[in-house]
């Protein structure tokens, strides 16, 4: 039966049966179904389906189907059911909690120094300097000191802070120990005349005691770090000199930074006099706006002064060596080893020497790390790029960038699928196997 | 809850909806009555489509409790039937996949044919299995419309299918229905007397 034949299709003679035709349709179709014999035919062939379908017949329900349902639905009148209500109550709950979550980490993770800068002054009370006071566990410095007296830590490890009470303790009573210490190392302060004395003793017995030395302040090799925003390179390179001059410092490196885009910046390493830190920090600071600015200190009294009793210790043990020598008592062969172990000795007392005006100087001379910023200012360089060259330009580089994708999504297919077709041929046929289990299982349900 | 007799204080002529609209406000009557005209065609609509009659008795069961659950969810926009058939056909879908899944895993398919009932006639059997040959979807709009009798735009709801993809379905699956039980053997005849022994 083709449609063209006939002005009803098959698909509304089944829906008139259905009763889903207008009423106009609907008498259309029983129209034609009064003349054409065909359509007719069909008609019926549609209802004796109907009817042979009607003839499946279906069980009454079991009785335990309504025992069941009768019970939940007790259950369910007994108790009432909860307003709907609760559930946005919840999740305003939820949603609050991850919200406040969220923006703490936001906060964290966009200001990270900030958190770090209350976490520390939570953890590290400030200092209390009495005000006029020079600090003098550090050598003379009281940069972060406000007006209120209050030492504030801004950003200091905690380490530094211990050294600092550490230092402060030691200004208080440092000589006690420093006096037990000497006493201990039984100093001499002439070389020449420990020698003199272990001569004269026949070299058996030890040189009499001199006198204590008198004691010391503790040594601090301090180190300060200091970043500057300056609006002008040039003029703070000048002023940076003079404050080097007029402070008998120096610059240890120097560096000049003069990028085409961006700030230029100076990073020097300065050695200033310990005493004139204070002032020159003071002239530092007036540079420019400062950004960052950190101070430490290392007592290395201890270091020094196991140096000097070493390098003590090597002295006397050269002039008895040399006391040996000029005996001349001995054979050939045993003056020629006294005279390697003069020589050795020689050697570590030299080394020794060194390190301990390395010591002294970083002590005598505190090391200022600086950084000299710029403040950025764009300019109009040159004549301004024609829209045609920069669309141009744009052009280029996104076909380069389009070809830099797709070669690195060819390198990437090219990496791992080796490794992929390995898994599929491993993984694919079982899974191809339980796929085709489940789809006939599901198509037998 | 009794067959077919109306609750107490439930007027007889009230719409499904109706119904279910004062079931939703707390009237325990209103779903009792609603269980009395809908317990029959739920069951035979799980038992049209599954051969176990025990599991149709638990989907039936289930989806009568998955009303109690959704009373609070309901809205009355469209006919309760409509609502109810959805639900018992996703109770239904959902069963299957499960079925379907641990019988991959356990081997243990089921069996093509349903398990004897004294109480089935052979056109019941012939029926059944000509109804299993046809297509998933057009199975399923054949049985909507002839049995649950829904109309094409309630079984396009059901089943989230354009209306106009109903109507050629339904076509489709009447005709090869009709062809189906035309080459079958009728139930008076030998052959179905052995395919009667069989079950």
């Amino acid at each position: 039966m083709k449609t063209l034949d006939h002005p009803v299709a098959p698909e509304e003679i089944m829906a008139m049966l259905d009763e889903e035709l207008s009423t106009t349709e609907r008498q259309a179709v029983l129209a034609h179904l009064s003349q054409c014999a065909e359509c007719a035919a069909l008609r019926l062939r549609f209802e004796s389906t109907s009817h042979a379908l009607a003839e499946w017949q279906i069980p009454a329900a079991p009785e335990t189907l309504r025992s069941a349902v009768e019970e939940a639905a007790a259950a369910k009148s007994e108790r009432p059911s909860k307003p709907r209500r609760r559930l946005p109550r919840m999740a305003w709950a939820v949603g609050g909690t991850l919200g406040v979550a969220a923006a703490l980490v936001v906060l964290v993770n966009v200001f990270p120094d900030r958190f770090a800068e209350h976490k520390m002054a939570a953890v590290t009370p400030p200092l209390q300097v009495t005000h006029g006071e020079n600090l003098a566990t550090f050598g003379g410095a009281s940069p972060a000191a406000g007006k209120n007296g209050l030492l504030h830590a801004p950003a200091v490890h905690p380490e530094e802070n211990l050294l600092r009470l550490e230092n402060q303790l030691a200004a208080s009573a440092p000589r006690d120990r420093f006096k037990g210490r000497m006493a201990e190392l039984a100093v001499a302060p002439d070389p020449n005349q420990t020698a003199e004395g272990y001569g004269g003793g026949g070299g058996g017995g030890r040189a009499p005691l001199p006198a204590l030395a008198p004691p010391q302040a503790p040594m601090i090799a301090r180190e300060v770090s200091l970043t500057i925003l300056v609006k002008n390179i040039p003029h703070a390179r000048t002023a940076l000199d003079g404050i080097l001059s007029s402070h008998a410092g120096y610059a240890a490196t120097l560096n000049v930074n003069t990028p085409e885009s961006g700030s230029p910046s100076i990073v020097a390493s300065l050695r200033i006099p310990a005493p004139q830190l204070d002032s020159a920090l003071a002239c530092l600071r007036t540079l420019g706006q400062v950004e960052a600015e950190a101070q430490s200190g290392e007592e290395v009294t201890q270091q020094h002064e196991d140096l000097v009793a070493r390098l003590l210790n090597a002295r006397e043990t050269e002039d008895r060596l040399r006391a040996i020598l000029a005996q001349r008592a001995g054979k050939m062969n045993e003056i020629l080893e006294v005279e390697e172990q003069i020589s050795q000795t020689r050697g570590e007392i030299e080394q020794m020497e060194a390190e301990q005006t390395a010591l002294e100087h970083r002590v005598d001379y505190v090391m200022v790390d600086l950084q000299l910023t710029e403040q950025y200012e764009a300019r109009l360089t040159g004549q301004p790029t024609a829209i045609g060259t920069q669309m141009r330009n744009a052009l280029v580089t996104g076909i380069r960038d389009a070809g830099s994708s797709l070669l690195g999504l060819a390198l990437l297919i090219e990496e791992i699928g080796p490794a992929i077709l390995v898994w599929v041929a491993i993984l694919g046929f079982p899974a191809w196997i339980v796929w085709r289990r489940y789809r006939r299982a599901q198509a037998r349900f | 809850v009794s067959e077919g007799q109306p609750s107490p204080g439930v007027p007889i002529d009230d719409t499904d909806e109706q119904l279910m609209a004062a079931f939703v406000r707390g009237s325990a009557e209103a779903f009792s009555t609603l269980f009395a005209r809908y317990r029959q065609p739920v069951y035979a609509f799980f038992c049209r489509r599954m051969t176990d009659r025990s599991h149709a008795e638990e989907l039936a069961q289930e989806t009568f409790l998955a009303i109690l659950r959704a009373r609070d969810r309901y809205e009355a926009t469209a006919l309760f039937r409509t609502w109810l058939y959805a639900i018992a056909l996703r109770i239904l879908r959902s069963w299957r996949r499960k079925a379907a899944f641990r019988a991959v895993f356990s081997g243990t398919l089921p069996v093509d044919r349903e398990p004897a009932d004294p109480r089935a006639t052979g056109s019941d059997f012939v029926l059944r299995d000509a109804v299993r040959r046809l297509d998933r979807i057009d199975r399923e709009v054949l049985l909507l419309r002839e049995f649950e009798e829904l109309s094409y735009a309630e079984i396009a709801t059901v089943l989230g299918i354009p209306v106009n993809t109903v109507r050629s379905r339904l076509f489709r699956a009447r005709t090869a229905l009709r062809e189906l039980l035309e080459t079958r053997p009728a139930p008076s005849q030998p052959g179905l007397a052995k395919l009667e022994e069989h079950v």
